[in-house]
């Protein structure tokens, strides 16, 4: 997918994935349609091969805790996480639930049996102490891991504290991880424990005509118009400039014949 | 065409107006056959071809070919581990428009999604499978989608699975804030979304949503009498469990004696009994006091967990040799066990507490006799003869008749995780008493492989009773 403009906010990614990097965090910030998740996917897209990524899309998937856990195991290898595996089966000892073929579940379900009580301070320890035992593993490792979280806002208040709290705060102590989040709704960069090590930058749109003509000529597109660039400037300000709509426009025009 | 959609774009005021225009021009160009699938994909949040398969039906467009053409779509995004989403602003146009003009098919297409969910759930898949199905099932078939929600929440909110429940919350408040929810189903959204800011401390939050369930119930007793028990609840976990102890002190050690007196202790051992009582009470950093959560009053909540207390001491008292008066009669329950969650009895219980109020204990209406408790003065405290049983007879069959649905509370919870099938199984072995070979003949399989699953399913269902807190005792009795 094409995508106009937002050359600091890649640049600004590209820097924040170097392995000298001391900014861990990369929040961007954006209302619906302003281009988070394509500008997400363009930078998760550049990443450089030796790095692993973990993408988590909030919105629509349900994504709790333990599914952030289950993730990171299925794409980096169960191997990679003995500790927490270890960590695991001893919570299991206490609260797993064995019922009929729900023991043979997965691995999200194992973990969310593990974390669950009705007790808040036993519930708290059983976080931390899957949280501990998962950056453990990470720091054993000695490649890095991105951890992408797009559509913040979609975050279930449980998830969100602990983004907020334990999981970024180690995020910023731990070198061999990152973690961008990208929502209309972000963490708070002026987080006294972590926001020292973020950088956050809003997206407000891309309203520049200049900006899209590119994207047109990609798209084999024609502008019938006599004018294509003051159309363009006029779509993008009826738009707000933003992106979503404006390449809906955009491939909605008519495709540009080839030349004889 | 470009100078009309500009014109067009220019003559409308608002940015959503604006918004339909540029999708109606997406979904325009689109082939009528790949229009029709966004329509229908635009219902799940997310779908894969599995989802694709359920939702259009069989024959007319293969799934795999309709994920490529919605793949290149730019409102239709990847959503990694799930699949493809149509876009968030775009899908609540779509859900929007299909709602006021074509509502048969929204129902159609979310009848499918939630049998498809339902599937996969059953399959072993994440446990918030359930949360989509009950997501389209809410608004497919709205009273069954509340019992479904409510049920889920319940096992749940039991199981202290926040996490699960506030996703299953969330989306079903997508529907609310819609205005595709019929009936009280939007209150109950409301009083499950308020429980859980309550045990997660957001009390604020909990008792905004609260009196918003109050003042909206309109007619619905049970709501408004769970949303009252819920503010109860909430205010009580706002406080220190060792000040409500100490500011009950009082009535506590003359409810303890009162019932001590009633079951024939003599003046010692009720001194001893009241003591016991209190530091039992006081024991595990105030973990009776802890485990209230509001289903009564604290007054009600305490006279049922200092009875209990007394069983138990009474027991002891027949195990150290020195049984007294009419203890006898009292101390074969060995089965009691002080900490099983008193206050979400399935009971109700009309009368004074501890602190005089009026209360209503529970979620049945298996009411308790008229005049329990109805006075604050000692001695009318425990009701009189009734039924041919003496008072202490009574609260033993009370007490018995509590645990037996407790028991069943709980059995349905860890049921309903079971597949309808292996339900069917269980049902049939243990309910009807049919023999492994009649159950093997009805299923089509062999009557060893019955016998297999059986056994599997109880040592389930015995670890899943006994995870919720139910003895071994009292699952060997029912099983």
């Amino acid at each position: 997918m094409p995508i106009a403009n937002f050359h600091s906010e890649y640049e600004a990614f590209q820097a924040f994935v170097h392995p000298e990097s001391s900014e861990r965090i990369l929040i961007f910030r954006g209302e619906s349609g302003s281009g988070k998740t394509t500008l997400v996917k363009r930078c998760l897209g550049a990443l450089p091969k030796s790095s692993h990524c973990v993408p988590i899309q909030l919105r629509a998937s349900a994504v709790t805790i333990a599914e952030v856990f289950s993730r990171s195991a299925t794409i980096l290898g169960q191997g990679r996480f003995s500790r927490f595996g270890k960590e695991l089966e001893a919570l299991q000892g206490s609260s797993e639930i064995r019922v009929a073929k729900n023991q043979l579940i997965g691995f999200n379900n194992r973990i969310t049996v593990a974390m669950q009580s009705e007790d808040t301070i036993e519930r708290e320890y059983r976080r931390s102490t899957l949280t501990d035992a998962w950056f453990d593993d990470i720091k054993a490792s000695s490649s890095q891991v991105l951890i992408a979280l797009d559509t913040y806002e979609h975050a279930t208040m449980e998830l969100r504290e602990w983004i907020e709290g334990p999981f970024l705060s180690r995020v910023a102590q731990v070198g061999q991880i990152r973690a961008l989040v990208a929502g209309q709704a972000v963490p708070d960069h002026n987080n006294i424990e972590w926001g020292g090590f973020s950088s956050s930058y809003s997206l407000l749109g891309v309203f520049r005509a200049e900006e899209w003509m590119p994207v047109v000529t990609q798209l084999s597109r024609r502008i019938p118009a006599a004018d294509p660039l003051s159309w363009l400037k006029g779509v993008c300000d009826a738009l707000g400039g933003r992106p979503k709509d404006i390449m809906q426009v955009i491939e909605g025009l008519p495709i540009l014949e080839a030349s004889r | 065409m470009s100078r009309d959609l500009l014109a067009r774009l220019r003559e409308v005021e608002g940015a959503e107006e604006r918004e339909i225009i540029v999708l109606s021009l997406s979904l325009e160009r689109l082939d009528p056959r790949v229009r029709e699938a966004v329509l229908a994909v635009a219902v799940p949040h997310w779908f894969d071809q599995d989802l694709v398969s359920a939702l259009i039906p069989v024959g007319e467009i293969d799934a795999s070919w309709v994920i490529s053409q919605l793949a290149s779509l730019s409102f239709v995004e990847a959503i990694p581990a799930r699949g493809f989403g149509v876009h968030e602003r775009s899908r609540t146009l779509i859900l929007a428009d299909l709602w006021h003009t074509r509502r048969e098919l929204f129902l159609d297409i979310s009848r499918r999604a939630a049998a498809c969910f339902l599937r996969r759930a059953e399959d072993g898949e994440a446990q918030w499978m359930l949360s989509e199905a009950i997501y389209h099932l809410l608004v497919a078939d709205p009273p069954a989608g509340l019992a479904e929600l409510q049920t889920i929440s319940e096992m749940w909110y039991g199981e202290g699975a926040y996490n699960n429940l506030e996703t299953m919350l969330q989306l079903a408040h997508e529907h609310v804030n819609a205005g595709r929810l019929v009936g009280q189903a939007g209150g109950w959204v409301l009083y499950w979304e308020a429980l859980l800011d309550g045990r997660q401390s957001r009390f604020e939050s909990a008792e905004l949503k609260l009196r918003s369930v109050e003042e909206s119930a309109g007619n619905d007793e049970r709501l408004i009498s769970e949303a009252q028990s819920a503010r109860r609840y909430v205010e009580w976990l706002q406080r220190s469990p060792e000040q409500e102890f100490i500011s009950h002190l009082t009535p506590i050690e003359r409810m303890a004696k009162y019932i001590g007196r009633r079951r024939g202790l003599n003046a010692d051992q009720i001194e001893e009994c009241a003591s016991y009582v209190k530091k039992s009470l006081a024991e595990d950093d105030y973990h009776l006091f802890r485990d209230f959560r509001g289903y009564s009053s604290l007054g009600t909540y305490l006279h049922v967990v200092i009875d209990r207390l007394i069983n138990t001491y009474s027991a002891r008292l027949v195990q150290d040799g020195r049984p007294s008066g009419e203890e006898s009669t009292l101390v074969r329950d060995e089965t009691v066990h002080a900490r099983v969650a008193l206050d979400s009895l399935p009971v109700s219980i009309d009368g004074a507490n501890l602190d005089g109020s009026s209360v209503h204990v529970g979620r049945s209406d298996a009411a308790l006799p008229q005049g329990f408790g109805e006075k604050a003065g000692e001695e009318e405290l425990l009701p009189l003869v009734a039924n041919g049983l003496r008072p202490d007879e009574r609260l033993l069959e009370m007490e018995m008749q509590i645990q037996r649905e407790e028991i069943s509370r709980k059995l349905h919870i860890v049921m309903s995780r079971l597949s309808s099938a292996d339900r069917a199984i269980i049902s049939m072995r243990v309910l009807q008493g049919k023999s492994y070979k009649e159950i093997a003949t009805m299923v089509g399989v062999s009557a060893r492989r019955v016998r297999d699953r059986v056994g599997t399913l109880l040592t389930g269902i015995r670890s899943g009773l006994s995870a919720q807190g139910v003895t071994e005792t009292a699952v060997k009795e029912l099983f």
